[in-house]
């Protein structure tokens, strides 16, 4: 390249980088995110409170429903201004980390049920019951009141529920081999039973969680056999006894039969291997459910959803789920809590019209907190008669119990030491002996005894 | 005094004159730079460190706790097995991409002009696509069922392999798309330095007649070392720091096997109320890959490439 | 000759190999453009769709999905990050060869502490920085503007690095020559030195460019202006927690790749033989 050229080129980047920054610069209103200030030149004659709402993306239905409500409580509330923001789900964490430390957290987020309580001992959410009517969360499903409270204090208000995990399975591959599709299996032996019947070449009989995702979706089984594996206080582990042993030998059985993919097919979530036939049978969470209605359409109806098996065979009033979620929060340093709040109680917690509205977009495949929206709901034809439904809002819902809360770690450990049984083939006896280890040890070094928030519940 | 020694003594007087302004210029070509790193690099850190110390909360006010953020995770089984991963994925990319790039920098020299343009260029995309896109790409390529590796060896009668959950491959399927993804970047820097060294050299030397490895021995790599250096201490580095691969791929399982410091570190990030242990653990591996690449520099040391 | 034909012939054949290779997973992202969403990751794989469909692409470019915020447009996010990596492009080239050639010909008090200064700012992870770096940035009240997203990242050690190693293979005469003539320093770094510098250049150029094209967590964290939105950061707007629409991520990023594979189709030329040291001797 000459002098020549580079001079031309340096000078054409000069005057391009002018154009961009004259450009940006007047597009641009140069506040800082967040700022509860109004902006200069807009023509508000007095100045209005702006409220952050922070919200990871959502599919099209959902999206709609926030911005239109967001839109509708704005303009029926002089004064105030709820700004919904989507922030990235990969760098939720990052930006929101980045917003409390100069101050501008978001004052309403869309937060994840089990991260809730720590988060509420550093002092990020602030107790809603000075701000919101104290009846409004009595409208809410007991169990479900439990999780979102501290003490007699509530930390966030739910805006739905969804349990995991349930049984997703093929009516017709179970037609095709002489099972009866209104029976599906409700012991972990019937279930490895009829997963080796339904394996054939090119198809498995059962979809489980991969490495990644046993961490977390294990939850639902420490639910179902009774306990997580640290006691209440946090003070010491309780992993090493007979209902664990149960459900690693349980696992390790359906590795051994091949009556599951020794990888993965897809993620835990994902119904996507059980659609498309390449399993018979898998453990989802009640999003699958819109999943199957949305994407899946043409097979939707050979699918059944039946209550998670256990290891007695016992599913009747049984804890079988954990029950995931969102809610929102309220930012503990917010600078207007009392309007904020007002929007929490607008949005979630008011007229069960809007609530319903929600769970409408999403064809009824999440699930409401509140008596009084699921009431509205049932109301609608053609929503009682939904099978899924039945089964979910019966038999799983009331008897799910919360996600843990203590630190994922914890959960990490768990999902190591499974895995060391089904990968390198530890014995179930030594890989519990050595996650009591790794827990306790943890413990200790944390500190961890009595740091429950919610132990004297 | 003669014309020598009047010669001789205004030189050296040019000499400290000009060293003097050596070091003006060597300062105010520096300026900028030194600006940017201290506001936007340096200072950082140096606050991450500061706050390292304490119990680093936005909400409360943070208590001076002393090393305990570090003893913490120095005591974490899973921090040490991450530091153990990334030391293996060093020994299977580094030397892998090392070796491949340099001989396929060659082929390049030695291609047609239109097909050389057509290869740089292609062996340059797969740094363009994003992690989310490769990620998907080997999903397919690795599916246990169906997908395009096993499909393949079904062919010849092997069974399904499970390349991600199987803790005998899981390293081998994260190293290989690392391979890929920087082959072409490192191919091109080779290349860079491959056509630095001038034709005559080697025309000298076949004059003289020597062979094509003895051209390669004593002319190509004594020539390279700085290149070599470069792109040594960068694959390091970018091994060590792995991280969007791995946590579309593997997520770090089975068991760990695969989980990388950064992608240990952005898990807490994500997961902890309070940044204690992300920020001692990413001071922890800025010393580590810091130290490791001071002690890379002394072995690979050349009289030219070292201050 | 016969020889050389021969040795070219099969440069290209296994070259040509390797180039598909490399461009396979491009092609696949941009006819997956094309499907819907669903048979993106189905199995059996696929690799054309059912039908080609246009509606993704088209949407993405008339901003027609729900998914972008209110203001923020994919064709402006293509300018303002084309304007954004130019930009550093350009002064990360002329500002790290000046440190470049300071450290590979200048002698001065202190250098070898500068040049540890400098190094140290190689090793330092992200996440070490992300959130005090953040705090620097907004109590300079920088955030939300171009410069937050260029100024950072501008002074660039492993291209001072690079482009040092380079310089160090430059021969002495070159300057002494120059410096007997009374040129200064810096008339000999601009003159000599930079006209040197293309192929590093091009490679350090590119590996920039990529670096601000492909940008993420940085803009998420410190713009919140949908015109500023920077294209990797728009394109992240599509992956949910569960849901993730794969038919417009791989559109959107199939046009976004254009820029960047444009560049190098036009710079790769310049990673051409030397030519400094013929009839210096």
């Amino acid at each position: 390249m000459t002098m020549k050229t580079f001079k031309s080129v340096t000078a054409m980047a000069l005057a391009l980088v002018m154009l961009v920054s004259l450009m940006t610069a007047c597009s641009s209103n140069n506040s800082k995110p967040g700022d509860g200030k109004e902006q200069p030149g807009t023509n508000a004659p007095h100045s209005k409170v702006v409220i952050p709402f922070w919200i990871t993306p959502q599919d099209t239905g959902i999206t709609a429903w926030f911005r239109k409500w967001t839109n509708e409580f704005n303009q029926s509330h002089d004064g105030v201004e709820v700004k919904l923001e989507f922030v990235p789900q990969d760098a939720w964490q990052q930006k929101l980390k980045a917003a409390q430390s100069n101050g501008t957290a978001p004052q309403i987020a869309y937060t994840n049920y089990a991260s809730i309580p720590m988060s509420v001992e550093e002092g990020m959410y602030a107790a809603l019951d000075d701000y919101m009517d104290p009846k409004l969360f009595e409208d809410l499903y007991g169990n479900i009141k439990e999780i979102v409270s501290i003490g007699d204090n509530h930390y966030s208000y739910p805006v739905f529920v969804e349990p995991y995990q349930l049984l997703f399975y093929r009516k017709d591959f179970f037609e095709e081999v002489g099972l009866d599709p209104e029976s599906p299996p409700t012991s972990w032996k019937q279930l490895i039973d009829m997963a080796a019947q339904l394996t054939k070449q090119g198809r498995f009989g059962l979809a489980v969680p991969g490495s990644g995702d046993v961490a977390w979706t294990h939850w639902a089984f420490q639910n179902m056999i009774g306990h997580f594996p640290i006691s209440d206080d946090w003070s010491h582990a309780t992993v090493n006894d007979e209902s664990y042993r149960e459900l690693f030998s349980f696992w390790k059985t359906l590795y051994d039969e091949k009556v599951v993919p020794k990888q993965a097919l897809s993620e835990a979530w994902d119904i996507k291997p059980l659609a498309e036939g390449r399993v018979a049978m898998g453990f989802n969470g009640s999003w699958a459910i819109g999943n199957l209605k949305n994407e899946y359409a043409d097979i939707a109806d050979k699918v059944g959803v039946a209550v998670a098996p256990t290891p007695d065979g016992i599913t009747e009033g049984k804890t079988t789920a954990a029950l995931g979620g969102y809610a929102l929060t309220l930012d503990g340093k917010a600078k207007n809590p009392k309007e904020a709040a007002e929007f929490i109680s607008y949005l979630v917690a008011g007229d069960p019209q809007i609530m319903k509205e929600f769970f409408e977009t999403s064809q009824y495949s999440k699930f409401s907190a509140r008596q009084s929206v699921d009431e509205l709901i049932n109301k609608e034809p053609g929503v009682s008669d939904d099978p899924y439904r039945d089964i979910i809002l019966k038999q799983v819902i009331p008897f799910a119990k919360p996600e843990p809360w203590y630190s994922f770690d914890i959960s990490s450990i768990y999902g190591t030491a499974l895995e060391t049984v089904i990968s390198n083939g530890v014995p179930v006896d030594d890989a519990l002996a050595k996650l009591e280890k790794d827990i306790n040890d943890y413990i200790k070094v944390h500190n961890y005894a009595n740091k429950n928030p919610k132990q004297n519940q | 005094m003669n014309d020598a020694t009047a010669r001789k003594g205004l030189s050296s007087q040019k000499l400290l004159s000009r060293s003097r302004q050596d070091a003006k210029t060597a300062y105010a070509m520096l300026v900028p730079t030194f600006i940017l790193l201290t506001l936007f690099a340096l200072l950082p850190l140096g606050m991450s460190l500061f706050k390292s110390f304490t119990d680093f909360s936005f909400y409360k006010t943070p208590e001076f706790i002393g090393f305990h953020n570090y003893r913490i995770v120095l005591a974490d089984p899973f921090f040490r097995k991450a530091v153990l991963v990334a030391f293996k994925l060093v020994f299977l990319i580094v030397p892998v991409q090392f070796v491949a790039a340099f001989l396929f920098a060659h082929l390049i020299k030695e291609m047609s002009t239109r097909i050389g343009a057509f290869v740089k260029t292609t062996i340059y995309i797969p740094l363009v696509i994003s992690g989310i896109v490769v990620g998907a790409v080997f999903s397919f390529i690795y599916n246990y069922q169906g997908g395009i590796l096993n499909s393949l060896l079904n062919v010849f009668g092997i069974e399904n392999q499970a390349w991600i959950a199987d803790s005998t491959y899981a390293l081998y399927s994260v190293a290989a798309p690392a391979i890929w993804q920087g082959f072409g970047y490192v191919t091109l820097m080779m290349l860079a330095g491959l056509l630095d060294i001038p034709k005559d050299y080697y025309e000298a030397a076949k004059m003289d007649g020597a062979s094509a490895f003895r051209r390669m021995v004593y002319i190509t790599i004594p020539n390279m070392k700085n290149v070599f250096i470069f792109i040594f201490i960068s694959g390091v580095t970018g091994a060590l720091s792995l991280y969007e691969i791995v946590l579309m791929i593997t997520n770090g399982g089975p068991g760990g096997e695969t989980l990388t410091p950064v992608l240990h570190l952005v898990n807490h990030f994500n997961n902890d109320p309070t940044m204690g242990y992300t920020v001692a653990g990413a001071i922890i591996m800025a010393i580590i890959l810091g130290s490791f690449s001071a002690v890379i520099f002394r072995i690979v040391q050349s009289d030219k490439a070292i201050d | 000759m016969n020889e050389s034909r021969k040795a070219r012939y099969i440069a290209n054949l296994i070259g040509i190999f390797v180039a598909l290779i490399a461009l396979f997973p491009l092609i696949w992202m941009t006819i997956s453009g094309f499907k819907k969403r669903e048979e993106v990751l189905s199995f059996p794989f696929r690799f054309f769709p059912k039908e080609w469909n246009f509606q993704n692409y088209v949407d993405i470019i008339m901003n027609s999905t729900s998914f972008f915020p209110d203001g923020a447009s994919f064709m402006t996010s293509m300018f303002v990050t084309f304007g954004v990596a130019v930009f550093c492009v350009i002064f990360s080239l002329l500002l790290n060869s000046m440190a470049a050639y300071v450290f590979a010909r200048l002698e001065f008090p202190f250098k070898k502490f500068l040049w540890l200064y400098y190094m140290l700012t190689m090793f330092i992870p992200g996440i070490a920085i992300y959130i005090t770096g953040f705090m620097i940035v907004d109590m300079l009240n920088m955030t939300n503007t171009f410069w937050v997203l260029t100024l950072p990242g501008l002074a660039y050690v492993w291209s001072v690095f690079f482009v040092r190693q380079f310089y160090l293979n430059i021969p002495m005469a070159l300057e002494e020559a120059a410096l007997l003539d009374g040129a200064t320093r810096f008339r000999i770094y601009w003159s000599i030195f930079l006209p040197l510098s293309v192929p590093p250049f091009v490679i350090m150029g590119m590996n920039v460019f990529l670096g601000y094209w492909s940008a993420f967590l940085w803009p998420v964290m410190t713009i919140s202006d949908p015109s500023l939105y920077q294209i990797n950061q728009l394109l992240m707007f599509f992956k949910a927690q569960r849901n993730t629409e794969w038919q417009y991520i791989m559109a959107g990023a199939s046009i976004a790749s254009v820029p960047p594979i444009v560049l190098m189709l036009m710079f790769q030329k310049y990673i051409i033989q030397g030519i400094k040291l013929s009839g210096i001797k």
